[in-house]
């Protein structure tokens, strides 16, 4: 199955190169269609705490793109409450095989740390977002604090 | 118990190597030479069974050995050529006259044979059967014998496209698909006494096994090739030494493993299209521009079963933007053009009687959709039938609860997340899952999702 040797290669090459946003990635030996691991985003009101993810693949994989869930609830306009996330990479009609993993974290985390209110899964979180910057702000600093897990030590 | 045998024989280097010679179209001859011998030799051989056969035969230098279009050289060693066993030449025995000479231009390499005017692509294509020639076979067909069935490497073979036999040789060596799939591009002169055949023929050959039917040839695959660049499959990233490389301007390169899925995945979610052209197909799948893929054969990696399929999808794909009609009956799926105004349509083949516009079982009046009943027949009906029926009207139920008809087709559709844009797998129609009406702009502002 290409799922799986692919999978396996990627694993190992996102282990080797440490990236700094998506840590504490954990896979079950049995199953490496499923990934966990938390974002760890650098800007501000997200910066205070990290958000696991899980990353599914199908078993079609690459030749159907995975699907990312939020674990960690998150003030986001592009994040809904169930955690679904509408990340133009994975989506079905930009999917290309040839698309890593960690480009997708990477675009995930530019996504996390600069949210498009134009694009909103939560049009009232856009809307604040759009019109009252500073309110956005508090409220997700608020829910970041109270919600997010504990930033991974460097 | 030849198995075994064979094995080992092709461990260890033959000493003598056997060529089937072809004289005319009627005679074969196999004979059994040392490696070392060259054709000179053979000609010699030749030259005594003739005059046992017929005493008044052609001079010895008039006998002409023929391999893939050319004549092979009084110095050329067997052992030093890709010669496999059983490997056909032709021997032809016609003087070569004046008025032929003049009408056709004359081949200025086939009285010279040294290697390096030996085209590579024919060459190449005579090195099938040894593995430690990898790099050298250049091309792959699709062989259909029962025994193989798969993509195997292929041998190019040229001969007369008037009599059919490989009595030919060629005026000038094919460099290019073109010249070897566009018919009539390679001109030649066919030596068998009595044909006037000036046109080449090329055809290709499984390399694998013997050809049982000689005048037999497979489709080649000019898009798989060996990945003599070392070039990692886009998606598995394995560098293996087979590859498809899509026609695309990037040349995407995929492993055939790969291949193979990429194609079974977009077959079972219907993402194959009709190309007015090269017919039922895909594109490269890092979706490239004009990247479809030409010769449709290369489909054949999905095996016999899935290959099936992939036909009768296209046939199915062709009927229905015809404006034909499949038989809603589970296990048939027939398909029929019946004129535009009937809406009672009879399978013709397993007798469902069908509405064209709802796919239920004809009714008269206005479709009902799924709630129709499973339909009660007014007889008495046994216990199987009527728990048949049960199971049956389970499943309606089921259906009827997770899915909503696509509003052209009827084909019920189930939405697993994502947006409230439908595209319907069957019959491409776009719609709205929230107003179960054709998609429009205003679907995009007011509820794309959600």
């Amino acid at each position: 199955m290409a799922a799986t040797r692919r999978l396996t290669k990627e694993l190992q090459d996102i282990r080797k190169s440490g990236l700094k946003v998506f840590r504490d990635i954990q896979v079950d030996e049995t199953n490496i269609l499923t990934w966990n691991g938390l974002i760890v985003p650098d800007s501000a009101p997200y910066s205070k705490g990290a958000f696991r993810i899980e990353i599914n693949f199908p078993a079609e994989y690459p030749f159907k793109p995975p699907k990312v869930t939020f674990k960690t609830r998150i003030y986001h306009p592009n994040i809904d409450e169930k955690g679904q996330v509408c990340l133009p990479i994975i989506s079905p009609e930009n999917w290309k095989p040839a698309t890593k993993t960690d480009q997708v974290i990477q675009a995930l985390a530019m996504l996390v740390n600069d949210p498009e209110p134009e694009h909103p899964l939560r049009a009232d979180l856009a809307e604040e977002y759009a019109k009252d910057k500073k309110k956005f702000m508090k409220n997700a600093e608020d829910y970041t604090k109270k919600f997010s897990e504990k930033r991974p030590a460097d | 118990m030849a198995a075994p045998m064979g094995a080992t024989h092709r461990m260890e280097e033959p000493s003598t190597v056997h060529i089937t010679v072809k004289l005319g179209i009627n005679r074969v001859l196999p004979v059994t030479v040392p490696c070392n011998w060259n054709v000179g030799q053979l000609k010699e051989l030749l030259h005594e069974q003739l005059d046992l056969d017929q005493p008044k035969s052609l001079p010895l230098s008039q006998i002409k050995i023929l391999f893939a279009g050319r004549e092979l050289s009084d110095e050329f060693i067997f052992k030093d050529s890709d010669f496999g066993q059983h490997t056909v030449v032709n021997a032809v025995y016609r003087p070569i006259t004046q008025n032929i000479m003049s009408t056709v231009e004359e081949p200025h390499w086939l009285l010279t044979s040294s290697e390096d005017r030996y085209s590579s692509l024919v060459s190449s294509s005579t090195a099938a059967g040894q593995s430690d020639h990898g790099a050298r076979k250049l091309f792959y067909v699709y062989c259909k014998e029962p025994s193989c069935r798969r993509i195997q490497p292929g041998k190019l073979r040229v001969r007369c496209r008037t009599c059919g036999e490989a009595t030919l040789s060629i005026s000038k060596e094919p460099n290019c698909w073109d010249d070897v799939l566009t018919p009539g591009r390679i001109a030649g002169i066919c030596h068998r006494e009595g044909c006037d055949g000036t046109v080449a023929e090329f055809y290709f050959k499984c390399s694998v096994h013997a050809s049982v039917n000689e005048r037999e040839s497979m489709v080649v695959l000019p898009l798989i090739r060996p990945n003599t660049l070392n070039i990692p499959c886009l998606a598995c990233t394995d560098t293996r030494d087979v590859v498809i490389v899509f026609p695309c301007d990037d040349g995407h390169v995929m492993c055939l493993d790969c291949f193979r899925e990429y194609c079974f995945t977009m077959l079972n979610d219907k993402l194959f299209i009709h190309h007015p052209i090269y017919g039922f197909t895909l594109p490269c799948p890092v979706k490239c521009p004009e990247s479809y893929i030409r010769e449709t054969h290369h489909f054949r990696i999905l095996g016999e079963e899935q290959y099936e399929r992939y036909q009768r999808f296209a046939t199915e794909g062709l009927l229905l933007s015809d404006g034909g009609v499949l038989c809603p009956s589970p296990g048939c799926g027939e398909g029929f053009l019946p004129d535009t105004y009937v809406k009672n349509i009879t399978c013709l083949t397993c007798g469902f009687q069908f509405c064209r516009n709802c796919n239920e079982k004809y009714h008269i009046g206005a479709c009902n959709q799924l709630d129709a009943e499973t339909g009660s027949t007014g007889y008495g009906i046994s216990g199987e039938n009527a728990q048949r029926a049960c199971w049956e009207a389970a499943s309606r139920k089921l259906i009827r609860q997770t899915t909503k008809p696509c509003p052209k087709c009827s084909t019920p559709v189930e939405r697993d997340g994502g947006c409230m844009h439908i595209l319907c797998t069957r019959c491409q129609h776009e719609w709205c899952w929230l107003c179960h009406a054709p998609w429009i702009r205003n679907c995009q502002a007011d509820h794309w999702f959600g």
